[in-house]
């Protein structure tokens, strides 16, 4: 729960993110189709020579239906050589610094999120990022699965 | 009046044949003795007093007593002069009652006993004053047996004349009614003729004041036209300088137009600008954010950095805020600017209008000017015919004055005619009346020539 925080202003609410997870921020007009995506999968990137798969974080937040969107900021996640691409669409990020956290944040988990942040505003749920990944990791399998389930 | 001439003329040869008949029977009694009647009874108280001178001496020879002889030549004389006595009265008591009695029938009107005693008066070898007078009663008689003869004939003719006469002057008088008819006709025709030329003069004088109106109006027409034509011309000037500098205006909304045009196509250069200073402030932002990211991972060593990331990251945001209000702004400007296209493009095409307006009213002005000569020169016309015009009507009024004298003089003489033709006809009445009169006296003249016999 410790560390600095980048906060997503989605129309849902504001969510954070430590920073320690965050790889970089990039920007795509649009994303590039993903043959055989499913869910809240919405395409993939290319970040720093490597393809990241993108995962629409409205929609996996239970928001399926986003506003179309001219711009799409990406900030791409880095776990133990794993990357994710997560679509804020053109939310406002900005950050919330350790310090300004402090005794403020709560255990309270949800859907893919690990706890909350109570600030003297509003509320910040916190992203449970690894959640993410897995369930990333368990749908593109899964598809992967599906695809060749019949003739493995 | 032939007729009666005729007569007379005949009359005339008449009595002279009678006075040449007298003149034969005067040369026939110088074949005859001609014995006055004194002498008669001078030769009778001469045979009385020879009878009483010779019968003394024959009774002288008569053988009766002496006493008895101067009685008896007493008685006998007286015998004698009684016997001649006796002869000559009843000589004188026969011619005389002869002549009586044919004077009394000639009296009476019969002129038939005329022959006799002219025969008679011719038969006789000795004559006297008795048988004078009975040659000229019968000449008498004859005379007047031709006189009447030619009466008759005259009464005959004079009927015949009174009768055409009348029947003339009825034809006159008739006439005379359809000349007076006719006369009163031509005097109301000439009454309204007069009044008509009064109304033709009158109207004829306001005819001519009327031109000479028009005459005034006239020349103050060609007077206006010559100065509309002297105002359109110098209009003319004006608009032709006015359109020489409404083109030097054209020319400078063309070139504003183009010049419009040209920052138009500058100002669409412009987002293009701003969309790469877009980009370049939104890669600012998020090298900004990476850099912050960073910092924050670098934990208390990177915490300045982050700051200056940050500011960097606002600076970005701040750009991107400019740009978008300089987007906002040249939306805006462009907006006006095509406004402004527009509204030049606009008003070059109206000018383009107003120039071929412009054209077409000097083109305007310029027949306006002919049109305008054209009418100051028709005008003038106008004021010469407009002036003989007033020079014909004077004259007009003048032979109409002549003409209302003539028919006023007209209505004077069929005044008098009229009056004429009255006494004419008041003579015409009389002459009926003078002609009825000699009618009557026709018939009676015809009436008391019918009472000799011839």
């Amino acid at each position: 729960m410790q560390g600095d925080k980048l906060i997503i202003g989605l129309d849902a609410g504001k969510f954070a993110i430590p920073t320690t997870a965050v790889a970089g921020v990039v920007e795509v007009e649009q994303l590039p189709f993903l043959p055989g995506r499913a869910g809240f999968v919405t395409g993939i990137i290319s970040f720093r020579n490597e393809p990241v798969a993108v995962v629409d974080l409205a929609m996996a937040l239970g928001d399926f239906s986003p506003a179309p969107r001219a711009t799409h900021k990406v900030i791409v996640l880095r776990d133990r050589g794993r990357a994710l691409g997560v679509d804020i669409g053109e939310a406002a990020l900005s950050f919330l610094w350790d310090e300004e956290i402090g005794g403020k944040a709560t255990d309270e988990k949800g859907l893919f999120t690990s706890g909350r942040i109570y600030g003297e505003e509003s509320t910040i749920d916190i992203i449970d990022w690894p959640a993410l990944f897995n369930e990333t990791s368990r749908m593109l399998t899964a598809e992967e699965n599906v695809k060749k389930g019949p003739h493995s | 009046m032939e007729n009666t001439n005729d007569a007379n003329c005949q009359l005339t040869m008449d009595l002279k044949e009678n006075y040449n008949n007298q003149a034969l029977n005067n040369e026939r009694r110088d074949v005859t003795i001609r014995i006055p009647i004194g002498y008669k009874f001078i030769l009778g108280f001469i045979a009385v007093v020879a009878a009483a001178a010779f019968v003394p001496g024959l009774v002288e020879k008569l053988a009766i007593a002496e006493w008895m002889k101067q009685p008896l030549s007493f008685l006998i004389a007286i015998l004698i002069g009684l016997i001649l006595g006796s002869f000559f009265i009843r000589k004188f008591t026969r011619d005389f009652n002869r002549i009586t009695s044919v004077a009394g029938r000639i009296s009476k009107g019969d002129l038939t006993g005329s022959g006799e005693l002219e025969s008679e008066a011719r038969s006789s070898f000795i004559k006297d004053e008795i048988g004078d007078l009975a040659q000229a009663v019968a000449l008498m008689s004859a005379s007047l047996k031709t006189l009447v003869e030619q009466l008759k004939s005259t009464v005959s003719d004079l009927t015949d004349a009174q009768e055409s006469f009348s029947s003339v002057v009825s034809r006159g008088h008739e006439t005379s009614k359809e000349v007076i008819s006719g006369t009163s006709a031509i005097f109301d025709g000439a009454l309204e003729q007069a009044n008509h030329v009064g109304d033709a003069s009158s109207t004829v004088k306001a005819m001519a004041e009327l031109a000479d109106e028009v005459a005034g109006k006239v020349t103050e027409s060609a007077n206006a036209s010559q100065k509309v034509n002297t105002m359109v011309q110098r209009g003319a000037m004006a608009v032709t300088s006015a359109m020489e500098k409404m083109e030097t205006i054209f020319n400078g909304i063309e070139n504003t137009e183009s010049a419009a045009i040209r920052l138009k196509e500058k100002l669409g250069d412009i987002p293009r600008i701003l969309d790469v200073i877009t980009h370049i402030s939104r890669q600012t932002d998020l090298l900004a954010l990476n850099a912050t990211i960073e910092a924050s991972k670098a934990g208390e060593h990177g915490r300045g950095f982050a700051l200056v990331a940050e500011e960097v990251r606002r600076f970005a945001d701040n750009t991107n805020n400019s740009v978008e209000d300089v987007s906002f702004i040249v939306k805006e400007l462009r907006l006006e600017v095509e406004r402004v296209v527009a509204s030049a493009s606009e008003g070059t095409a109206n000018l383009k209008g107003g120039r071929d307006d412009l054209r077409k009213i000097r083109e305007i002005l310029v027949d306006i000017t002919n049109y305008t000569s054209e009418v100051a020169e028709k005008a003038s016309i106008i004021l010469g015919l407009t002036h003989k015009q007033k020079e014909k009507a004077g004259k007009t009024v003048e032979i109409i004055k002549q003409v209302a004298h003539i028919a006023k003089e007209n209505l004077s003489s069929t005044e008098r005619v009229e009056s004429a033709v009255e006494r004419h006809g008041t003579a015409i009445n009389e002459t009926i009346t003078a002609a009825e009169k000699l009618s009557e006296l026709s018939k009676e003249l015809k009436t008391v020539a019918a009472r000799f016999s011839l």
